[in-house]
């Protein structure tokens, strides 16, 4: 379809330039009229360009937007930095209490034995 | 009444002291001099940019020509271990605080007295265009400093890593003065000038000192304790 | 007492865990401005209330050991300042990770975020210098968590003076308006506030436990059972 476009807006200047007396002698407007109306001589031209904008952006705007609705990625990341802080910090408690704990212990019993 | 005049007899003893040997405003406004003179060669100087870099130069300086003020003048006591002396005198204790304050303030007011006249003249910032507001901010930041700062420098009197440890308790907790006082600053300098800002950062400064000076003479006596 | 609150408070913070994420995913409604990232906000936003809070409680009990010195004080000081640390690590994680994902950023230098950064610096710095200022350090750490919490409101006025920061009260257009987001958050509020006191009271526990290794060792000490 692309090669077909090329062509098609290689080909139409070409065949206005050469019908057409010299292009300089003539006003800008009238020369864009010339080449909108040959443009428009074939449907499917045009009919191509629209499919091919519309497919896409529509196809662009669809996952710019489905990232950016549907973005779990960060939430994800977000929450499990969270629990990982919070995981992190409980085992750090947890571990240095029961070192303490097994520390109190021993230095009862080491006080115990040598207070008989 | 007579906690007042004790403190005034503490804060005159240390700048009669000060005024013997000058060491510490000597040296204290060579340091601010000197600041100003590495900033003119560290920042390009251009009239639309010193209107909006002289306001942080100047509490930059102030900032640091007040530690090292503080931690001078606190040094000076420990030397012959006089600060123990000072607080066994039979005096109230917030009378040894208020004094220490007022005289490291008047300090740091004797700084800003230089740097900001220097930083005038050599980045040729209209600063004095209206004088009564730049006073004003400058004793209320001094105030604040020296409050805040003779507290902190006084706990930190037995402390091996007191030069270190000073400043880094000290700039966090008087960010909101710094940066009262750069707002201030800043809306003097603007074109044209807003006194309706520098007023309302004004009575924030007033408000920020007010709080901490209560805070700081509640619970000094705590801190302090030997 | 602590003994039976903390895994009950545990256990309720943990089913309001799962109940605000639940929450979040089934019954708030969808966010049009922000979009999905805006789940964040339902555990961003709590923690930033958990920081003020265990900073103010450390404040506050900061101000008491210093006029009373009674030790109880200062361990609930240290206590809560960790763990206001800890809250202030997860506002400054997470929100970083909502900056990447709106505003497509890490980091950037916009007021509420350079005060919070700010905040979280003092706390560490309690944190530290209780740690490694020796003899006085706890009465150093206590007049820097109360001067600290002084500065609080005046930071918090400056702040408000300009700010782009999206508003969890009246001023955000797009956040929290919703009667139903506000409810999920103050969900998450409370969620937070129970997981905040059953990490301060575990904290307690251990400092506690810690001063008594302290004694038992003088003790051993003075009776020549250790070395």
């Amino acid at each position: 379809m692309r090669t077909w476009i090329i062509v098609v807006l290689c080909l139409v200047p070409a065949l206005a330039v050469a019908q057409a007396p010299p292009a300089a002698e003539r006003p800008a407007s009238e020369l864009r009229k010339i080449c909108a109306d040959a443009m428009n001589a074939d449907p499917s031209f045009s009919e191509s360009i629209i499919m091919t904008i519309n497919e896409e952006t529509f196809r662009q705007h669809k996952t710019a937007g489905d990232a950016i609705a549907k973005d779990q990625k960060h939430v994800i990341l977000a929450y499990a930095a969270l629990w990982l802080l919070a995981a992190g910090f409980v085992l750090f408690l947890w571990r240095r209490q029961q070192t303490l704990k097994t520390e109190i212990a021993q230095l009862r019993r080491d006080l115990e034995t040598a207070s008989k | 009444m007579s906690v007042l005049r004790q403190a005034a007899r503490v804060a005159w003893k240390d700048l009669r002291i000060e005024l013997r040997s000058r060491e510490i405003v000597y040296t204290m406004a060579f340091f601010g001099g000197l600041i100003v003179v590495v900033y003119s060669m560290a920042f390009p100087v251009r009239p639309d940019l010193v209107r909006a870099a002289v306001p942080g130069m100047l509490w930059v300086a102030i900032a640091f020509a007040g530690t090292i003020g503080l931690g001078r003048a606190f040094d000076r006591e420990r030397e012959n271990d006089t600060m123990r002396a000072l607080l066994l005198a039979p005096i109230p204790r917030l009378s040894v605080f208020l004094g220490k304050a007022i005289s490291i303030a008047v300090l740091i007011i004797a700084v800003a007295a230089v740097c900001t006249p220097l930083l005038a003249l050599f980045l040729d910032a209209p600063l004095f265009a209206d004088p009564l507001p730049l006073v004003i901010v400058l004793i209320l930041g001094a105030i604040g400093i020296a409050n805040v700062g003779s507290v902190f420098a006084a706990t930190l009197l037995k402390v091996r890593s007191r030069d270190v440890l000073l400043p880094v308790i000290l700039y966090p907790i008087l960010i909101p003065l710094f940066v009262a006082g750069t707002h201030a600053t800043e809306a003097m300098l603007a074109i044209p000038a807003n006194p309706d800002k520098v007023w309302y950062w004004i009575g924030f400064l007033g408000v920020y000192d007010a709080a901490a000076l209560v805070l700081s003479l509640w619970i000094f006596e705590s801190l302090v304790i030997e | 007492m602590s003994n039976k609150a903390i895994p009950v408070l545990a256990t309720l913070s943990a089913i309001g865990f799962v109940v605000t994420l639940w929450l979040m995913y089934s019954f708030a409604p969808f966010d049009r401005a922000l979009l999905f990232n805006q789940k964040i906000f339902y555990w961003h936003v709590p923690h930033a209330f958990m920081l003020f809070i265990a900073t103010a409680v450390c404040g506050v009990s900061s101000l008491i050991f210093l006029k009373k010195r009674t030790a109880k004080w200062d361990d609930l000081a240290l206590a809560s300042a960790e763990v206001a640390a800890l809250f202030g690590a997860a506002v400054l994680i997470t929100g970083s990770i909502w900056a990447k994902a709106a505003w497509d950023i890490w980091w950037t230098w916009e007021k509420r975020l350079t005060m919070s950064l700010l905040l979280w610096l003092t706390l560490v710095g309690i944190v530290l210098v209780r740690r490694f200022a020796g003899a006085s350090a706890d009465r150093l750490a206590a007049g820097l968590a109360v001067f600290g919490t002084l500065g609080i409101p005046f930071i918090y006025t400056m702040v408000n003076a300009s700010d782009h920061h999206p508003q969890a009260g009246a001023g955000g257009a797009a956040l929290a308006s919703h009667p139903d987001i506000k409810l999920v958050m103050w969900l998450g509020v409370l969620t937070f506030f129970l997981w905040f006191l059953t990490l301060v009271m575990m904290r307690v526990q251990s400092v506690a436990a810690e001063r008594e290794v302290r004694e038992l060792r003088e003790k051993g000490l003075d009776a020549g059972v250790l070395s």
